[in-house]
């Protein structure tokens, strides 16, 4: 049995055409605005939970669907 | 006020007046103090376009500062200018938001399906309404405010008014 593996990005280094790229490929709307988002609010902690990535893009009124596909794709 | 004022109108009318001018002055400085705080409290600081408004409250904090201290003709001047610069600022501040709002809306997730077929006039309302985006419209008007306070407190005073010629 074969298992799709998502290639994780590094939230704090990764370039945003690279983050632009892996939220596209994850279906993600506006992946380009999403990216240039994610980047703006660096650095980020090794949380697990996300929190201050979570509180950042919530005050865009997030899509909770949208906000863990971002996740998904993002490591520290 | 002393008993000679009390004598004198137009004494009187100095006194008030100095009071209103200090008044003013006080308000521009805690409004300007209270959006600086603000502004930290946010961490208004995610690129160089949210260092602006900390520029222009040093540079109305420096205008307070020189009213309050040194108010010849020639400071309550370049005073002027530089709270009407700062008014100025407040105001393009509001904007900024307001096209903020506007750019941030496709993400917002009630909006990102019919943004594109949302009718223009409606699009700005709903960013200048704060209905979408991160930025609240009126903030920066706070500095517009301070701004025109201390502009308010120029206003027919003494400095410009010694040599007979009076400047409204």
């Amino acid at each position: 049995m074969s298992q799709a593996t998502t290639v994780k990005l590094n939230a704090n280094t990764a370039s945003v055409e690279e983050l632009q790229a892996a939220f596209a490929a994850a279906g993600i709307t506006n992946a380009d605005r999403w990216a240039r988002e994610v980047a703006e609010y660096r650095p980020y902690p090794a949380d697990p939970t996300w929190a201050q990535l979570r509180q950042e893009l919530s005050k865009y009124n997030i899509g909770p669907d949208v906000l863990e596909k971002i996740i998904a794709v993002l490591e520290v | 006020m002393s008993p000679a004022d009390r004598a004198d109108p137009s004494a009187e009318g100095r006194s008030t007046a100095d009071l209103l001018r200090r008044s003013l002055i006080g308000l521009a400085a805690i409004a300007a103090t209270g959006t600086a705080l603000e502004l930290v409290l946010l961490r208004h600081w995610d690129n160089a376009l949210e260092w602006i408004p900390f520029i222009a409250l040093v540079v109305l904090g420096l205008a307070v500062a020189v009213l309050a201290v040194c108010p010849g003709r020639r400071a309550v001047r370049i005073v002027r200018i530089l709270a009407a610069s700062v008014a100025i600022v407040g105001a393009i501040g509001v904007f900024i938001h307001v096209r903020s709002n506007y750019e941030a809306a496709p993400l917002d997730f009630r909006y990102t399906d019919t943004w594109p077929t949302t009718a223009e006039p409606i699009r700005w309302l709903l960013a200048a309404t704060d209905t979408v985006g991160p930025s609240p419209t009126l903030a920066p008007a706070a500095i517009t405010f301070a701004a025109i306070a201390l502009l308010a407190a120029t206003l027919r005073h003494p400095a410009l008014i010694a040599d007979g010629s009076p400047e409204a």
